[in-house]
């Protein structure tokens, strides 16, 4: 496969400055860290001798094509491979080296003139340690051609506690939050006086006929139950005033991270996905906070108090009450476990059948003109059966654990009857402290099992805790530089050797370079999938782009706070998303109030006024869900008023692929002339129509500029560009005669 | 083009250079903007909800509708162009203010409304929530049949009127 290089995904583009330039920076840095730990024996199995090491990289597979170890040393004057056998390259003999991706699995590949010769193999997992010696080695011979870099990032994470993020959230109530566990604390201790006047009832005034002591008795359990009654009832209403708040942060806390995320995060994780995270999720993380926490506290104290009052009273009696204790302590953690692992499948299929809905709902047209009805149902009730089946496996668990934790507490209870009641037929237990005993007990065994029960939605509710904290140490990975800058643009846009995939080592674009002074229009152009959008992506800085660089007025784009940069470009999307509101609140997103005037001038601006006055509500109108209740052309140009009705320096078009009727579209190139004069425009065009008269046309093409120069220019040229002209042109032709011959008829 | 230029060609005026007048029964207006004369001229409301007296007066020539002037606050006129001004536009915007709820019951999707508006009594359907549309302290109701109504600040009205609101929205 070495010699067959060409059939290979290869991305050789020409030589850039600011890529050699900063790598070799990078790479020079690198190589004064004690010789980039490379083994001493492997040193001297290279025979370095006096030369210096200027990079070095370690393959993860031998010489045999297996998982093993093979290093790559690159010296000024060649290339060494120590593995099991050594070889070497001498640079001045080397016409070129690439780096070349297959399936699994990458190589170097080096051109010795007469034949090309794998100098490397690597699993994609060191695929950029190798693309840089590639880079390097190509600097080194001088060469006109280099292989792309592009730096991998992996996506950045915190490690942030879960538990430490949720009690986080507790913090600023923690005064509440004490005055609840007061209450119940409290409501405990109201709630162990009964079986204790009980004791007293029985012994003092049933047995010792202390009549005297009968109604304060009475009145004291009354007092008791009340007290236990009101102190609860207090408890609750902060609790659930807690749960409120909580919710309300943790929902907005949640929200503003997964708005603060940059786009490649929503590229990975399907919206349907971080939808359930952010409602379902969080809300079993509100009940852990609010009502788990609280049973915990309430229920161990409890716990702890009649465990005290019980040994108190009469130890021997106590020990049959710890009887089902090591089936708590060992088996909960055994529980624990197991439900973890099936409670985080179940959510997963859950998810599944979430993300089907909301992929296919909205696909529905799509749905039904394919006749797909069987098909989409068969597809759900697939998914339903597979939440039913992991339900099914945690009811299980469930049936094999808490009924055995059950019977052994009752066997506990049985076991006290029996020899308490021994002793008081022995006369040694008064008949008062064996009901006040087994009354305690009965409330022993209560916390017991709500502490076991609460084991399961509390483990439910630290998985859900898990899937937000995954959302929530998730790093956007487009990030204002600590230095960046607020910057008036006048609108000057430089793209400088720019390179950029979604995926690593699949470039969507590379090595893009162009200028478009400010005030001036750029139409770009191309077949679809040739890179157009990803480039608007890139000036908007949804994205960085892995190498080069974008510079406005002639500062990198990194360099602007992305606030102050997107505040000043107006962007109209291929699909302009509307939202459920008027058309003036669509036009005046996410600008607050904004004068009456000022949004009929960007409407007009947008040719979409008079359109608009023809609504029943007018600019009150609403728009539908996504925009539903306009058609593709107007929500085209009530995209487009939002994008102007704030001047912006820049505008970037990316006009809709759906073909619309010409008086639509006479409409639209009505709204793009009024608006490109005298601003920085960038239109992306599927109709060449748009942009023939723009200053500048850049045609791309498999992620390259292809051509460039102005609509004359480009048909002389007689390229790409004319010739795609001359399809839509026909075609409209066609057309124009068709209605021609229609209208004659 | 800026769209400080399009501001200025949408020949916003000052309420007090502008003079309005109707003719019993007519239709439209005839509009007198620092002494010039406009003869059939509509007062449109391009925020008949939100912001009900900035107007647009315009004529409808060759097909379509030709903007000729906007004023931001038709209280501002003096009060005979007010007057005017408002006897064309209670004709053609009716938009009824509700005063009091008699009744709010649902049937599956559809609510059924028993108001007291400034209009008169009126018995309608809404359906839907998107049907009921929450504007700051407005709830705007369009029924089946796409009339408008109108209430503003719900908690202002009487006690019976409110709790059918609140138990149904």
């Amino acid at each position: 496969m070495g010699n067959n290089a060409t059939s290979a995904s290869v991305y050789r583009i020409a030589f850039t400055p600011p890529i050699a330039v900063s790598l070799s920076a990078e790479l020079s840095a690198s190589a004064d860290a004690e010789d980039l730990n490379v083994p001493q024996e492997v040193k001297a199995a290279a025979n370095l001798g006096a030369e210096s090491l200027l990079y070095a990289a370690e393959s993860d597979l031998n010489d045999d094509g297996e998982y093993g170890s093979r290093w790559l040393l690159v010296t000024p004057s060649r290339i060494v491979v120590v593995g099991k056998s050594v070889r070497q390259f001498d640079l001045r003999e080397l016409k070129s080296i690439e780096a070349v991706d297959h399936l699994g699995i990458g190589e170097l590949v080096a051109d010795l003139g007469d034949k090309k010769v794998r100098v490397i193999s690597y699993s994609k997992s060191k695929a950029e340690d190798f693309r840089k010696a590639a880079i390097l080695v190509s600097e080194l011979m001088d060469l006109k051609g280099t292989v792309l870099n592009l730096k991998v990032e992996k996506p950045k994470r915190k490690t942030g506690n879960t538990y430490a993020w949720l009690f986080g959230f507790l913090r600023p109530y923690k005064w509440k939050l004490a005055l609840a566990l007061i209450f119940s604390v409290l409501g405990i201790i109201a709630s162990l006086l009964p079986p204790y006047l009980i004791e007293l009832m029985i012994n003092d005034v049933f047995t010792a006929r202390k009549t005297y002591m009968f109604v304060p008795l009475v009145l004291a359990a009354l007092g008791a139950y009340g007290l236990g009654t009101a102190l609860g009832v207090g408890s609750s209403y902060f609790l659930n005033w807690l749960g409120q708040r909580i919710i309300y942060d943790m929902r907005n806390s949640v929200y503003s991270q997964i708005q603060r995320l940059s786009m490649d995060f929503y590229d990975r994780m399907s919206s349907g996905r971080v939808l359930s995270r952010v409602v379902d999720d969080v809300s079993r993380v509100q009940w852990f906070l609010v009502w788990g926490i609280q049973s915990l506290v309430v229920n161990i104290l409890t716990l702890v108090g009649i465990g005290l009052i019980i040994f108190i009273m009469n130890w021997r009696l106590a020990l049959f009450v710890l009887l089902p204790v090591p089936i708590i302590v060992f088996g909960i953690p055994l529980y624990r476990k197991r439900a973890h692992a099936l409670y985080h499948r179940a959510w997963r299929k859950w998810a599944d059948v979430d993300t089907l809905l909301v992929d296919t709902i909205p696909g529905v047209i799509v749905v039904k003109s394919f006749s797909q009805e069987e098909r989409e149902i068969n597809r759900l009730k697939e998914r339903m059966e597979a939440v039913v089946q992991s339900n099914m496996d945690t009811v299980v668990l469930n049936l094999k654990f808490f009924p055995l934790l059950g019977f052994a507490t009752s066997v506990g209870a049985v076991a006290i009857w029996f020899f308490g009641g021994s002793q008081v037929l022995a006369g040694t237990l008064s008949l008062g402290a064996l009901v006040a005993f087994t009354m305690y007990m009965g409330q022993f065994y209560g916390p017991i099992n709500s502490l076991t029960n609460l084991f399961q939605p509390m483990q439910q509710a630290v998985t859900s805790a898990e899937r937000v904290m995954e959302i929530m140490n998730e790093e956007p990975r487009v990030k204002d530089a600590d230095d960046a800058i607020d910057l008036n643009i006048k609108g000057d846009i430089k793209f400088s050797g720019v390179s950029f995939g979604y995926e690593p080592y699949l470039p969507v674009v590379y090595n893009i370079s162009f200028h478009v002074p400010a005030g001036t229009t750029l139409g770009v152009v191309g077949p679809s999938g040739a890179g157009k959008t990803t480039l608007t992506k890139l000036l908007m800085r949804f994205y960085d782009p892995q190498s080069g660089a974008i510079y406005v007025d002639g500062v990198d784009l990194r360099k602007i706070k992305r606030s102050s940069w997107r505040r000043q470009v107006g962007i109209v999307l291929q699909d302009p998303f509307l939202f459920d509101g008027s058309v003036a609140y669509n036009i005046s997103y996410g600008l607050g109030t904004v004068a009456s005037e000022r949004i009929i001038a960007a409407a007009k601006a947008a040719a979409v006024h008079d359109f608009v006055m023809n609504m029943p509500l007018a600019y009150d109108s609403w728009v539908g869900e996504r925009g539903s209740m306009l058609s593709g052309g107007e929500r085209q140009r009530v995209a487009i008023a939002r994008a102007i009705i704030t001047d912006p320096k820049i505008l970037i078009m990316d006009e809709a692929t759906s073909s619309v009727d010409s008086i639509t579209e006479k409409q639209i190139q009505r709204a793009v002339d009024n608006l490109v004069k005298d601003r920085t425009t960038i239109i992306i065009a599927h109709r060449l129509s748009t942009i023939k008269h723009a200053h500048n046309i850049i045609v791309m093409n498999h992620g390259t500029i292809v051509e460039s120069g102005t609509h004359e220019e480009l048909m002389k040229k007689n390229g790409l560009y004319a010739q795609m002209y001359r399809v839509q042109y026909e075609e409209e032709e066609k057309e124009a005669q068709k209605a021609l011959s229609v209208a004659d008829r | 083009m800026p769209i400080d230029d399009f501001l200025r060609e949408l020949n916003l005026v000052d309420e007090s250079v502008v003079k309005v007048s109707r003719e019993p029964e007519s239709a439209f207006l005839t509009l007198i903007v620092n002494g010039k004369r406009y003869e059939e001229v509509t007062p449109r409301l391009p925020f008949p909800l939100t912001n009900p007296d900035f107007v647009i007066f315009s004529r409808f020539l060759g097909g379509e509708w030709v903007d000729l002037f906007m004023i931001r606050d038709k209280k501002k006129l003096d009060p005979g162009s007010l007057s005017s001004l408002n006897s064309l536009l209670s004709e053609l915007y009716f938009i009824p203010v509700i005063k009091k709820v008699k009744n709010l019951s649902t049937t599956g999707d559809e609510f059924v409304w028993d108001v007291i508006t400034d209009r008169g009594a009126r018995k309608f359907s809404t359906r839907g929530r998107r049907n009921i549309i929450n504007d700051r302290d407005r709830l705007i109701l369009i029924d089946v049949d796409n009339n408008v109504y109108v209430i503003n600040d719900p908690r202002s009205l009487d006690k019976e009127s409110r709790s059918f609101i609140e138990r149904f929205l």
